[in-house]
């Protein structure tokens, strides 16, 4: 009888296995590009705490004095979703407030939405200030640009 | 690639052919000669001249074989070469998509339309909204309906240079305020000045220099930056756009005015998580435009909190014809986090030769989903004259089907309060309204 029980707890233990792994394997990575020449660096929540800043135009500016220039992606695109979800923390309501409210009160609007990554790139590539997200595997090659922080879509 | 592949290959097929030929037309011409001649030297020669036909034809082998091998040197680099082709037309087609989705979402949008250029700005950003309200008011003598409110306002933000920057906010008002026609203003309401003729207000209008986050300077007319909901002003953005007690009439100067003409110095800075923001004013109000009022507002924001505390003062002149010196002191908290949007603001007034005024209210607000919002607000207000106590209990519901229309159902209970010679008087406030903005 133990030996069914024992069969029966690899089994399990094996499909779980399997399981975990297969949802690890699914995990997207993105990374949160900026400029070359950008010198800005902390650890990850202190990225995190400046890049949403930044995106949400709470700060105008890095701490090296230059003015932030930040790009989204398409509202549903993965990107999007992912920077939202792990480095905002806000659900798309949230965000959708937050910008009416600027808007009403100081004119502001959120940052440019560029659906390509090859034009994304470009613009990263020759602002000082800009920044925006990329699929991990995109993000590596970019020229002119340099990965500021990795995040997983988890 | 194929073409001068083949025809390079028959070539090839042509010479090795021709040298067979030649061969075999000597080799059958040999033995003739010798039965011919019979003569030993003549045989020898031909042998020689067959030694040498043989010479030949393997020597054009061996070119033939060089040819061949170059042949296949090349088939092989263009075999390469056909290998990485299909990538790099594939990413010049991925490269061609991308470009014609960017001209597709730009034609779209422009098409054959004129493109509106700003003048001089190096931006310029074009928003507004319509806010439009029906009411039921039920008092103690007279129940009175209308659609009391259609306010359009147009919102302009145009970037001027690198750190100016210019915002206006011009209102188009039809507007009919809930008022009472009896003595004691409590008991007969009615909407004053219902279908008149739309009034124009230059609600905002300020140009600012900005030298960084901590210093900006504002000049013009902007929202007197007391409290939480006056700051936050605008229809599209409140839960209630009828705003508290304080706030009315729209715009005044029960406790401080709605808008200020001035001067605004104001910034902020992150301080670790936390933010520290500043205000600091000097200007004239509606209603009294030959005194400088000053005043001012810290803030002070509790990193992932979600809590901001706020002290506001101001010190002034109501009146330009009248020596009415005023003092304003008010403290805001607001917790905003998860659902729960939780509003709180109080303010006393030290007014010369009159009673000081006093003014609070408590709202919390719960997101129900995404879409629904329901809040309460408690709010108070004494105005320091005769009959000027009042108690506001508001419930709502507010509902965003989409993130540009805001669709709100209120209830306030409005009861003035009683007082030397003067019974309470309620008044059941029903609204709806909505506000679209874009």
């Amino acid at each position: 009888m133990h030996k069914i029980l024992k069969k029966f707890a690899l089994t399990l233990a094996t499909l779980a296995g399997m399981f975990i792994g297969s949802a690890i394997a699914q995990a997207d990575d993105f990374a949160v590009v900026v400029n070359a020449g950008n010198t800005y660096s902390a650890d990850d929540a202190g990225l995190k705490t400046q890049i949403k800043r930044l995106y949400l135009k709470e700060s105008s500016s890095w701490p090296s004095g230059d003015e932030a220039l930040p790009f989204g992606r398409a509202d549903d695109s993965p990107e999007q979703l992912a920077f939202m979800k792990n480095v905002l923390g806000m659900s798309a309501n949230e965000l959708e407030g937050h910008w009416l409210k600027l808007k009403q009160i100081s004119g502001e609007t959120p940052p440019r939405a560029i659906g390509s990554g090859r034009i994304l790139a470009r613009q990263i590539g020759k602002n000082p200030g800009a920044f925006g997200i990329f699929p991990l595997a995109d993000a590596q090659t970019i020229e002119g640009g340099k990965i500021l922080l990795q995040f997983s879509d988890q | 690639m194929k073409k001068y592949h083949g025809r390079f290959s028959r070539t090839g097929k042509r010479f090795a052919t021709s040298a067979t030929a030649i061969a075999l037309a000597l080799s059958l011409y040999a033995p003739g000669a010798l039965a011919d001649s019979g003569d030993d030297e003549a045989m020898a020669k031909m042998q020689q001249k067959l030694d040498a036909a043989l010479a030949a034809i393997a020597q054009l082998n061996g070119t033939v074989k060089t040819l061949q091998s170059e042949l296949a040197a090349q088939k092989s680099k263009m075999t390469k070469a056909a290998a990485t082709d299909p990538e790099m037309v594939a990413e010049l087609d991925e490269r061609v998509v991308e470009l014609e989705n960017a001209v597709d979402t730009i034609d779209g949008r422009v098409g054959s339309r004129a493109v509106a250029n700003a003048f001089d700005a190096t931006k310029l950003d074009i928003g507004g909204f319509v806010d439009i309200a029906t009411t039921l008011a039920i008092g103690e003598d007279k129940t009175e309906a209308s659609f009391n409110r259609e306010v359009f306002e147009l919102l302009l933000k145009s970037k001027l240079g690198k750190d100016w920057e210019l915002f206006v906010a011009q209102a188009f008002i039809r507007n009919a305020p809930l008022k009472y026609s009896d003595v004691n203003a409590r008991r007969s309401p009615f909407f004053a000045n219902n279908n008149s003729p739309v009034v124009t207000d230059t609600v905002i209008a300020w140009a600012q220099y900005a030298k960084n986050d901590m210093f900006k300077v504002q000049f013009g007319r902007f929202i007197t930056p007391h409290g939480i909901i006056n700051i936050e002003h605008f229809p599209a953005v409140l839960l209630d756009p009828e705003q508290p007690q304080f706030l009315r009439p729209f715009p005044g100067q029960t406790i401080f005015a709605n808008f200020t003409d001035g001067l605004n110095i104001h910034g902020s800075k992150f301080i670790g998580k936390n933010k520290f923001s500043y205000n600091a004013y000097a200007g004239t109000w509606a209603g009294n435009s030959t005194n400088i009022n000053v005043g001012g507002r810290l803030a002070y924001s509790l990193g992932d909190s979600g809590l901001t505390f706020g002290l506001n003062g101001t010190y002034g002149d109501r009146s330009s014809t009248a020596n009415a010196n005023f003092a304003v002191l008010g403290a805001d908290v607001l917790y905003q986090k998860g659902r729960w949007i939780w509003k709180n603001e109080v303010y006393v007034t030290d007014e010369d030769g009159a009673k000081g005024k006093v003014a609070f209210y408590t709202m919390p607000a719960y997101k129900l989903t995404n879409k629904w919002t329901a809040f309460y607000r408690f709010d108070y207000l004494d105005t320091g004259k005769l009959g000027g106590e009042s108690i506001e209990n508001a419930l709502g519901l507010t509902f965003r089907p989409i993130y540009n229309a805001h669709i709100r159902g209120i209830y306030r209970w409005h009861r003035a309060t009683k007082d030397t010679g003067i019974p309470a008087a309620d008044t059941h406030v029903f609204q709806l309204s909505t506000t679209f903005n874009f």
